[in-house]
């Protein structure tokens, strides 16, 4: 059916601007530096208050005998 | 730079310098409107699983107060379903995502009273919404059974607290954008436009034969998909290497994972109509998005596991990673099934049948609910600087409500493909008067039937946690500081 | 990642990608289909639901029927609606074109209603079945909808639409001198399951044999 190829082309149309601003929004990226120090990213969760390296949930009442048990481990 | 992409670099801020914040400022700032969302979430928990409990006699005692016509099984069921999905779920999200967008902003809070504002309508829309159903205005379109009306009242508040987030995240200290953020950000997008063009393409406007229904699963998938799924994943991937204490494994894997989340999942949805009448292509396109799911969630679940890996005591001493690594496998396990289904070839089998029940509560409990169970044990100490009363309550939260969903997925499954295999068989019919003969619903019932005892399961659970987080609010003062809140204790010992 | 519009755009890129591709692109398709008559001078099909039988499915979507039931026969050798005698052609988007609310369904706790007005056109049957689906299904788990029955004094003579309980439910029958009948929306929703027919061709509805 020749409808049926016209939606095809449409489609398609749509795919490849969608595939090519995907492209070129990982070739910007990388050009302006946002994936430079990426790893780093990822300790942002911590602050002075929950360090890191510091277990921060225990189940109540049983903090100080769960992390003596940790670090016995370690 | 263009001035589009700088229109877009405005949001974010310019160097400034401003005192840090610290996270307990953060914390005491969300106090209100978290335990706004959080005791209206578990309050509509408990509602929810009342629903859900006569609903699931009913399948097997049709009898069962069948006299009564607010809680016949459509309704009820369309009652527990939007109980527990805008009651529980939603401000479940509300409370966890907002609290962790607002922590990673580092920001003090700004308009506060936009979101008890918000919190006091969703909540007031929800309650209409479901009295609506149960009162005859079920309009018996899936995930959006409640009365149209209420939709501009829930858009509205779901409006404000969309343009909070934002705002805090316009507002947040400047610096990296952590991966659990861009889930919240995606999601408050995704939703409001889910929402409304559903509400629009269904019942205000509604778009002529099946598109209808492909509007609905476009919708009904996307909740899941792009609504909760990133709001667990992003409590994923900010409590897991913050209680132990270590940063995710890898963050690159978790930048590919979620732009391919973003870009498969939200197609999968029309693999709820295989074989219905709608073109074949998209159908074609719903399988394909559904099978290309396998990579936003293998990365997930390598990077989750490689984090958690080496820790599994830790994890066993935190009550919140119980329930947090419970939730990250069960979205592997839950989204393995997921693609699986989709096959044109199961998926004869498994459509129209308790299969499908079994998994959405794969997706919608095991998932999301428990990693949201996770987020407030965290989230709770900190907010109100008190400890949870009781660590046996959390045992037997944590152990009926494992045990009891893990029994229910057996059940829905297993049933549910014996259902779709026998329906499959022309020779086998639905009832027979011989009492001895293989009937569909015959075979079914027993399966039924422990599905109703593993919802006992999840009552005792979510009854538990419902009184020790009561014990919590409205417990004697000295509940406070007996041994501090779990984050201070390791703080003040220097562990 | 520092910058944002990369974020941004792409958060709108993918829905609107998804939204574009599945459903706009369904509306540019298919989205005006009309009734199409066979040959020349036929009656165009589908037909729109009037009347009674239109008022039938509002009761239909309140009670939350679609839930166990679904709207939909699928082509042949694609599970067994066919063999099961839900229909002999598969069900088109044509066919929901004139439904303001379409019920395709996604559970078969019970059995496909695409065509339940052609496989069970007695009135009679389904008032009983609906008070309690016992009298005709014995083992079913369907809900009795008593409720939209009410019990009567008998008048002068027996109702003509008084139920016919069956003397195997003796507990069910109703005291001497009273009756029970359908109330208005039980009318509703029989008239609602007799109009449901897959009784007419369209042109593409043979396409998937």
């Amino acid at each position: 059916m020749f409808e049926w190829n016209l939606y095809l082309m449409i489609i398609a149309v749509f795919g490849g601007i969608f595939f090519a601003t995907a492209v070129a929004a990982l070739w910007w990226s990388a050009k302006h530096g946002q994936l430079r120090n990426f790893e780093q990213g990822s300790r942002v969760i911590f602050d002075d208050e929950e360090p890191e390296g510091v277990h921060t949930d225990y189940f109540p009442g049983e903090s100080a005998k769960a992390s003596d048990k940790l670090r016995e481990i370690r | 730079m263009s001035p589009f992409l700088s229109f877009f670099n405005k949001i974010d801020p310019q160097v400034e310098t401003k005192p840090k914040v610290a996270l307990s400022e953060v914390d005491h700032e969300m106090r209100l409107p978290v335990l706004l969302f959080t005791i209206s979430g578990i309050l509509w928990l408990l509602i929810g699983t009342f629903f859900a409990i006569v609903a699931s006699f009913k399948m097997h005692s049709p009898e069962l107060l069948a006299n009564f016509e607010p809680l016949t099984f459509g309704r009820v069921r369309s009652a527990h379903l939007n109980a527990m999905t805008y009651g529980w779920a939603n401000n479940a999200v509300f409370a966890v995502g907002l609290w962790i967008m607002a922590r990673l902003c580092k920001a003090h809070i700004r308009y506060a009273s936009m979101l008890i504002i918000a919190g006091v309508f969703w909540n007031i829309g929800v309650t209409i919404g479901i009295i609506g159903i149960l009162t005859g205005g079920l309009t018996s379109v899936e995930w959006l059974e409640m009365p149209p009306q209420v939709g501009p009242l829930l858009a509205f508040s779901y409006v404000l607290i969309g343009m909070w987030g934002i705002l805090m995240f316009r507002f947040r200290e400047r610096g990296h954008v952590y991966v659990s953020q861009w889930y919240i950000l995606g999601a408050l997008f995704w939703f409001p436009w889910l929402y409304v063009v559903a509400i629009t393409m269904i019942f205000l406007e509604p778009a002529r034969g099946t598109i209808q229904a492909l509007t609905n699963w476009w919708f009904g998938h996307n909740v899941l998909g792009l609504w909760y799924t990133p709001m667990g994943l992003a409590a994923i991937y900010y409590l897991l290497p913050k209680v132990l204490g270590r940063p995710i494994y890898s963050y690159y894997l978790s930048l590919l994972g979620f732009w391919s989340l973003a870009l498969f999942y939200n197609w999968a949805g029309v693999h709820h109509l295989i074989g219905g009448p709608i073109p074949v292509w998209l159908i074609s396109a719903g399988i394909v998005a559904s099978v290309m799911m396998v990579i936003p969630v293998v990365v997930t679940a390598i990077n989750h596991h490689m984090s958690a890996v080496g820790n599994a005591r830790a994890v066993w001493q935190s009550p919140t990673l119980r329930f947090i690594v419970f939730g990250a496998m069960s979205y592997t396990l839950a989204s393995f099934f997921g693609s699986w289904m989709a096959l044109r070839s199961v998926n004869v089998v498994t459509h129209f049948t308790q299969f499908t029940i079994g998994h959405a509560h794969h997706g919608v409990y095991a998932f999301f609910t428990m990693t949201m169970f996770g987020g407030i044990y965290f989230m709770m100490p900190r907010i109100l600087e008190r400890e949870w009363p009781s660590a046996m309550l959390i045992k037997v939260h944590f152990w009926c409500a494992a045990i009891g969903i893990g029994m229910m997925l057996v059940a829905l499954h297993v049933g549910g493909w014996i259902q779709g295999m026998d329906l499959n068989n022309p020779d086998i019919p639905f009832f027979s008067p011989d009492s001895s003969a293989r009937t569909i619903l015959g075979a079914l019932k027993p399966w039924l039937f422990s599905r109703s005892i593993s919802g006992i399961l999840l009552t005792i659970a979510h009854i538990a946690f419902f009184v020790n987080f009561a014990l919590m609010l409205i417990g004697p003062r000295a509940v406070r500081y007996k041994e501090g809140p779990t984050l201070l204790a390791a703080e003040r010992k220097g562990a | 990642m520092k910058n944002l519009p990369l974020l941004f755009f792409g958060i709108f890129f993918v829905l609107a990608f998804s939204w574009t591709g599945l459903i706009l692109s369904s509306v540019i398709q298919y989205g005006d289909l009309k009734p199409i008559a066979m040959e020349e001078g036929g009656v165009p099909q589908p037909q729109a639901r009037v009347g009674v039988a239109q008022q039938g499915k509002l009761v239909y979507i309140s009670q939350g029927c679609i839930y166990c039931h679904s709207q939909q026969v699928r082509r042949k050798g694609f599970g067994a609606d066919w063999e099961r005698g839900w229909g002999n052609r598969q069900s088109v988007p044509r066919d929901y074109i004139l439904q303001e609310r379409v019920l395709l369904g996604t559970s078969r706790t019970g059995p496909d209603l695409m065509t339940i007005g052609e496989r069970q056109p007695s009135a009679d049957w389904h008032h009983q079945h609906l008070y309690n689906p016992q009298f005709t299904s014995p083992g079913s788990i369907m809900p009795p909808f008593r409720y939209l029955y009410r019990t009567q004094k008998i008048g002068d003579a027996p109702s003509p639409n008084a139920l016919k309980i069956p003397d195997t439910f003796p507990e069910e029958k109703p005291e001497p001198g009273y009756e029970i009948v359908p109330t208005e929306r039980a009318e509703q929703l029989v008239a609602y399951m007799l109009s449901l027919k897959l009784n007419y061709e369209l042109p593409e509805s043979r396409n998937a044999e």
